[in-house]
């Protein structure tokens, strides 16, 4: 699979895009629970489809053990995507994917899997993102 | 048992002997093998679905008995964004799972022994990191 072949895959998915580098795509949808950018980065051994930061955090403060715990439940729940905290300590929802064997299919399955996760976890991990600065407020109070 | 997963079973028996893995069936649909890394042995199930091939190691790690704390949860939500394709997260019983997952469409012998080698070099890269991270958990809890 090559860069080259994403700007294809996207015209036959129906969504539009823009190229921000020769590797790296930007596209976004509009959910039930949200509106989102997804960027698309291929490589020769892969292709990562990602949303992030999936959530708004506060800043300065690390993400607590309520959206940690509640990321790595929904990777549970999930095929083919996954949450993870990134270097920024952003939540991160992703589908990671070979570039080996890649094609449309693929590529179809990546976008419609992010789409899907996107709108039904979007609530939960606020959530727990509430969960933890609650916590937060009664530990400084404790 | 479809005929379409009948064959993918067939398939997947072929590309572990390709890889040089011996394995046993667990039940029709499911794969059982066992591999050695630097410091432990881990148990690995492949299951073939209609749409999905899933590789795991589960359980990767039981929960201690007050769970996991916030230096191991932040642990392996950090490794999800270190390990490409992997995905690490907490199942039903809060035992810590790593998996890769792949469409059946167009499953190549590439791709499952890209999945292999990634499963496996994930968990034996991870496991003594998450074992620090669970004692440290403990001391700070004591």
């Amino acid at each position: 699979m090559l860069s080259e072949d994403i700007p294809g895959f996207f015209d036959r998915y129906g969504w539009r895009y823009e190229r921000r580098d020769p590797t790296i795509y930007r596209t976004g949808f509009v959910g039930e629970a949200g509106a989102w950018d997804v960027w698309v980065r291929s490589s020769t051994s892969l292709v990562i489809f990602v949303i992030s930061p999936f959530v708004a955090r506060p800043a300065d403060v690390t993400p607590g053990p309520f959206l940690l715990r509640a990321l790595l439940k929904a990777n549970h729940e999930m095929n083919l995507a996954k949450f993870a905290i990134d270097d920024d300590d952003d939540v991160s929802l992703a589908v990671e994917l070979p570039a080996e064997g890649f094609g449309y299919a693929q590529f179809a399955d990546a976008l419609t899997a992010l789409a899907h996760y996107a709108d039904e976890f979007k609530e939960r991990l606020e959530d727990a993102v509430r969960g933890d600065a609650d916590d937060r407020v009664s530990g400084s109070l404790a | 048992m479809t005929a379409s997963v009948q064959a993918r079973v067939a398939e997947v028996a072929r590309f572990f002997r390709r890889y040089g893995w011996r394995f046993d069936m667990l039940d029709d649909e499911t794969f059982r093998t066992i591999f050695r890394g630097r410091v432990a042995a881990f148990v690995a199930l492949v299951r073939v679905t209609e749409h999905w091939v899933v590789l795991t190691v589960n359980p990767f790690v039981r929960p201690p008995g007050a769970g996991f704390g916030a230096v191991a949860l932040r642990l392996l939500a950090s490794a999800n964004h270190q390990e490409n394709i992997v995905k690490l997260g907490l199942d039903d019983d809060d035992d810590v799972f790593v998996n890769v997952e792949l469409p059946t469409e167009e499953l190549g012998y590439e791709e499952f022994s890209a999945a292999l080698t990634a499963l496996s070099h994930s968990a034996d890269r991870l496991i003594v990191p998450l074992l620090q991270a669970m004692a440290i958990d403990e001391r700070n809890t004591a």
